[in-house]
């Protein structure tokens, strides 16, 4: 038991220095969602758009930027514990697969909620959008959602980098699964840049909550399936 | 493992009679013995392709859910055999749905694409089976295709119910013909349904059987491509 605890620490350790020591993830999501908010703005003529417009707007924009920075993130990650050959030192530690995954799966719900504290308050600027929601709420659903499509990236990512792929594939697997999530995400948002609070957007947050669940369930059961040579 | 004895192969044919007899079936039921319905014309005909169709591809996905679970905890290659055939036989059957419901929806709601749950559900589901055979043509180990296959194949099918609740909430507008909300059928048009039904589904079970024993064929050629390299190793 003591000895899953330190594994668990020491794998969870291990990526997190080797993060901020490089930034090998969280740059490339960075700058990819900063791009995907600034053609948003170009395709969508933002600007010349009126205030509510862009509040109805905005959500979506937001989320294609987090869902598609947080498995390019992933790919990333992962990919880089290949060409290392890390895998074959995870694989040879006694670490149980299931708290393997919820330690890859912690590691890239860290990476997203860096992102959307950055990302959330450029959005903010780029798209004048206002300052008095609930950002209790907001944070909520952010951490729902994400580690929902953490949970649902670093299963299927398991996979992709199995098959030495990268981010194109990933999103193919995994976005139109994580299609709850994401409407879940697009919707809370909605009503909290409404002015209304998390309970206002019911069912969604309850789907959000509902989707990491199942995703969490589904990782723990099937990543051994995922890692095996 | 295949079956060497010469003589006459009549596997093919026999799934040949399944497809051919469920596919005249269906035909005369749908186009012959149904009678035209009264608002909708010709159109309406399509239903019994549509709702079928769909409810085979549930039932491959359904089989490709058990048989990936029982090639997880196995690892017997008969297993993925079945899974090989139930996705394929699945993705085709989603893709008469997601053909055959636009083509409806265009003439009876004027738009071709409606976001309504079933058929955003539908093209989800295809989307999840096209990449669990997607991910078998990548890899170079066949185990490990089919081990990543199946992995997809279960994730796709836990997540299809909230996937359909959830745009069921975002969005909604499907006609409900059976249960307490809808319009019920005409008896005549009762008799065309299930006997469609009986014939799509007599079309998928020899398409399904013929899928399996190719994918028997195929893994007998694996194993004596195997062979043969092993053989050349030793020489």
């Amino acid at each position: 038991m003591r000895g899953q605890a330190r594994a668990f620490r020491a794998v969870l350790g291990a990526d997190l220095r080797r993060e901020i020591r490089t930034g090998e993830a969280l740059f490339p999501m960075l700058m990819f969602s900063l791009v995907v908010l600034l053609v948003a703005g170009f395709a969508f003529d933002l600007p010349a758009l009126p205030a509510g417009e862009r509040r109805r707007l905005a959500p979506g924009i937001l989320w294609v930027a987090i869902a598609f920075a947080t498995l390019v993130g992933q790919a990333r990650a992962l990919l880089a514990d290949r060409e290392d050959d890390r895998w074959t030192g995870l694989l040879l530690s006694p670490l149980d697969r299931t708290l393997l995954f919820a330690a890859k799966w912690l590691v890239g719900l860290l990476l997203a909620l860096v992102l959307e504290v950055v990302l959330v308050p450029l959005a903010v600027i780029l798209f004048e959008l206002p300052v008095d929601i609930s950002w209790g709420g907001l944070a909520a659903i952010l951490l729902l959602a994400s580690g929902g499509l953490a949970a649902l990236g670093t299963l299927v990512g398991a996979i992709v980098a199995r098959l030495g792929r990268g981010e194109a594939l990933l999103a193919i697997l995994v976005l139109p699964a994580a299609a709850p999530v994401l409407i879940a995400g697009v919707r809370t948002t909605t009503t909290l840049l409404a002015g209304g609070s998390l309970p206002d957007a019911a069912p969604w947050p309850g789907v959000a909550a509902g989707t990491l669940v199942l995703y969490l369930a589904l990782g723990g059961l099937l990543f051994e399936s995922a890692l095996q040579e | 493992m295949h079956d060497d004895r010469r003589g006459f192969d009549w596997f093919p044919l026999a799934t040949g009679f399944l497809v051919a007899t469920g596919a005249a079936l269906l035909l005369w039921a749908a186009l012959v013995y149904a009678p035209r319905e009264r608002t909708m014309g010709d159109v309406q005909r399509i239903f019994y392709f549509h709702v079928p169709a769909a409810t085979n591809a549930l039932l491959a996905f359904l089989g490709a859910l058990v048989t990936a679970v029982g090639y997880l905890a196995t690892r017997k290659d008969a297993w993925d055999r079945v899974l090989r055939a139930t996705i394929e036989t699945g993705v085709l059957w989603a893709t008469v749905v997601l053909v055959t419901g636009p083509i409806w929806a265009r003439a009876a709601w004027g738009a071709w694409w409606t976001w309504e749950p079933r058929l955003t559900t539908s093209l989800i589901a295809w989307l999840v089976y096209v990449g669990a055979l997607l991910v078998r043509r990548i890899g170079h180990d066949p185990e490990q295709g089919a081990r990543l296959s199946a992995i997809l194949a279960i994730v796709g099918f836990a997540d299809l119910p909230i996937v359909y609740k959830s745009v069921d909430w975002w969005r909604g507008n499907h006609p409900v013909v059976f249960g307490r909300s809808g319009g019920g059928l005409a008896p005549e048009m009762l008799r065309a349904f299930l006997l469609g039904m009986l014939g799509v589904t007599l079309v998928h079970a020899g398409l399904l059987l013929f899928r399996w024993r190719l994918a028997r064929v195929e893994d007998a050629v694996a194993a004596a491509e195997r062979a043969a390299d092993m053989e050349e190793g030793l020489r």
